[in-house]
């Protein structure tokens, strides 16, 4: 048995339910993220696959055994918390070598891994440093570091990213995902950060309130996101999200845009509460007139924000700024608060959601 | 509203750290400044002297042309935002918001009135009658920037407030604070190691790095002409590539050469024969093409997927380039990847010193 499955996982502490129900299956040798708001149960999670955390009920099983009894030490689970602690005695070569050294592995073997680790993570030059001399973003690597060089069957990381400086964050997100390719191994990655989400993990968990809200191909959720709350959450910038209805049965309306809907879908929507929604980077934007786009409306710009190569262009929305709708256009564009502007989209890229049971209904490339 | 002029600011620990070094800035007026850098650049410690909540070890701030080095803080009458919200847990948000008005003596009613209408900008009216804890950080930040701008100080300094908040939320707090900086229209430093905050929020920016200013000038100024090979990696997301290139003459035709490139290149006057040289380009500016006649040609190595984009990971010999991509664009790793680089989009470093070596034309 080639995986790791949990089934039917239950926690609370005290009143509070931290995880409902919770079942899952990881491919080995995959990279799979869990994606969720502060709170959603995705440390709680990684605690109890750990050992750290008993669950109420329910089974964890890797290659086949349940693990559920086992003490943290016997589960071969290599275990990166957010607030790890280091060594303090030890220098930073030591404290990466400590998990190896307990193995009785041989020196040469350990020295050869942990300059390995070190150079993947950019701290070869603080091996002897003791961890008080570290910055917290450097402490933070060391601890990433000894949690890669242990040989375990599955390793877990929480937000490992999220204190270091934006800069070394976009470089280790693509050394982490490029490690886990060479080396094969099973990681499961708890992150609050969408960009980390989709340009690392091969799987997504999307979790939100203790629950496991989807959970799949990473790119298939993207493309198609079957709840609101990943439709809503997985994606930076965010997606927009307009309200709409159905009055006739052959056209969906907004206070932007209608379009024509086939009458079937149009009978099967009437009178129900719905949510357009556009990925910014669908929609596109012009001064001038649009051709190419089956639905255009009019819109005002309210600002731009130019990042480098990229802008985000907030246009009014129906309350002004706190609605806006958002536009991801990949080039510097800029245009003065109040500029009049076309944006338009494809049918395709258009998603319809059931507003009350938060559920896709409809997707425009069926 | 107040212009700000640091002149020579030094600030040393212990006597030997030697956190700011000598700088010199003019901040215009009613202007957003951003202050960019890594981890341990200065850059927390030079807005804690603006603050007054560091003294300088040497140099002076003036606020216009008040000298307020030797001023403490309460009396710079500047307004902070720190990291960590700041807000009392026993107040609800509406009296969070007053406190600051009231402390200076205005009228209750009007405190509150005022304390409304800033609650309404940063969209947290429904939370007014809420106490902190029942925020998520998010609210909470909203609830500190709205405690900062209820008063009208001098100068709004803002300690990388976003860097504790759900990065989900961070896009709509960054253009809110965005937009209330428009609308307040007084100088705001703000403090960030995030470079696509400071390129939304600044009208300048100002790049640190070990206690120094590298490169002061507006954020599109500063992207197209990084003064450093460091800057031209700071700023971008992905940052810019570089290349080891010689610089060469074949007749009467400049090259830019290495194993693996050979780029003809105008306006070299400034260049040696024969000199090694560190060429940098943008992520955006390497075009792939399909054609493979006088192009270079390159390992695809990894392929992130962005969402609305796709960076492309090449091996060019030693070196490594990132490309940015359609997210339509169907590319494997492994697979050969032929591209140009626009000469007009290169950018020529020392390699030695790092910085840019600005190109006349002949």
């Amino acid at each position: 048995m080639n995986e790791i499955r949990l089934e039917n996982i239950q926690k609370a502490f005290g009143k509070k339910v931290a995880l409902d129900d919770v079942s899952l299956e990881i491919t080995k040798g995959t990279f799979t993220c869990v994606l969720g708001p502060p709170g959603a149960g995705k440390t709680t999670l990684l605690r109890i696959i750990a050992g750290l955390e008993r669950a109420d009920r329910g089974r964890i099983i890797i290659d086949g055994v349940d693990v559920g009894a086992l003490p943290p030490a016997e589960r071969g689970i290599s275990f990166v918390a957010q607030d790890f602690a280091l060594y303090p005695h030890m220098n930073v070569y030591k404290n990466i070598a400590y998990p190896l050294k307990l193995k009785k592995m041989d020196p040469r073997e350990i020295d050869k891994k942990v300059r390995e680790v070190a150079e993947f993570l950019k701290i070869e030059k603080l091996l002897d440093r003791n961890p008080e001399q570290l910055s917290g973003g450097e402490q933070q690597r060391v601890a990433i570091a000894r949690g890669l060089v242990k040989d375990a069957a599955l390793y877990l990381f929480d937000e490992p990213l999220t204190n270091l400086d934006y800069k070394i964050r976009e470089d280790m997100r693509a050394e982490f995902r490029k490690i886990q390719q060479e080396t094969g191994q099973t990681i499961i990655y708890a992150t609050s950060d969408s960009v980390e989400a989709i340009s690392m993990s091969q799987h997504l968990v999307v979790m939100n309130e203790g629950i496991v809200v989807e959970y799949g191909n990473t790119l298939k959720i993207y493309n198609r996101p079957n709840q609101l709350f990943t439709a809503r959450y997985f994606g930076y910038p965010p997606m927009n999200l307009i309200p709409a209805r159905v009055q006739k049965e052959t056209s969906l309306e907004t206070n932007y845009f209608s379009i024509a809907i086939p009458p079937e879908l149009g009978k099967q929507l009437k009178g129900m509460n719905l949510t357009a929604a556009i990925r910014p980077e669908s929609l596109q934007i012009s001064q001038d007139g649009m051709k190419n786009k089956s639905v255009v409306f009019d819109s005002k710009v309210l600002l731009t924000d130019i990042i480098g190569s990229d802008t985000i262009v907030h246009l009014e929305g129906e309350k002004g700024f706190s609605d806006r709708i958002r536009a991801f256009v990949p080039r510097a564009y800029n245009a003065l608060p109040g500029t009049p502007i076309k944006a338009g989209f494809d049918i395709k890229d258009l998603y319809i959601y059931d507003a009350q049971a938060e559920k896709l209904l409809w997707k425009g490339d069926v | 509203m107040a212009l700000i002029t640091l002149r020579e600011l030094t600030k040393v620990f212990n006597e030997t750290v030697v956190a700011v070094d000598k700088v010199t800035l003019h901040v215009p007026d009613n202007a957003v400044i951003c202050i960019l850098g890594p981890s341990g650049c200065g850059k927390t410690t030079l807005m804690r002297m603006i603050a007054g909540l560091e003294q300088p070890t040497e140099g002076k701030i003036f606020f216009d042309d008040d000298d307020v080095t030797e001023l403490p803080a309460r009396e710079r009458n500047v307004a902070m935002v720190f990291q960590f919200p700041a807000v009392y847990p026993h107040l609800t948000v509406r009296a969070n918001i007053a406190f600051p008005l009231i402390a200076e003596g205005v009228k209750k009613d009007d405190a509150i009135r005022r304390a409304e209408e800033v609650a309404e900008s940063l969209e947290i009216s429904e939370s007014l009658d809420l106490f902190p804890d029942a925020l998520d950080a998010g609210a909470k930040q909203k609830v500190s920037i709205a405690r900062a701008i209820v008063r009208k100080p001098r100068v709004f300094l803002f300690d990388e407030p976003l860097s504790n908040i759900d990065p989900n939320m961070r896009v709509d707090m960054k253009s809110l604070i965005k937009k209330l900086s428009r609308d307040v229209g007084q100088t705001f430093i703000y403090v960030t190691h995030d470079q696509s905050e400071a390129m939304t929020l600044a009208d300048y920016i100002v790049v640190m790095k070990d206690g120094k200013v590298l490169q002061y000038g507006r954020p599109e100024e500063i992207y197209e002409r990084p003064g450093t090979d460091f800057v031209g990696w700071f700023l971008g997301n992905p940052g810019m590539n570089f290349l080891q290139v010689e610089a060469r003459k074949f007749e009467n035709t400049w090259c830019l050469v290495s194993d693996h490139i050979s780029i003809p290149f105008d306006g070299l006057k400034n260049l040696e024969t024969g000199k090694r040289y560190k060429i940098g380009i943008r992520p955006e500016h390497i075009s792939l093409v399909d054609d493979p006649k006088e192009v270079i040609s390159g390992i695809c190595d990894m392929v992130e997927p962005m969402g609305g984009r796709k960076i492309v990971h090449l091996k060019v010999g030693e070196d490594r380039l990132r490309v940015k991509v359609d997210p339509n664009r169907s590319i494997t790793p492994g697979e050969k990847v032929y591209f140009s680089l626009p000469p007009e989009h290169i950018r020529i470093f020392d390699i030695e010193t790092g910085r840019n070596i600005p190109l006349d034309a002949v």
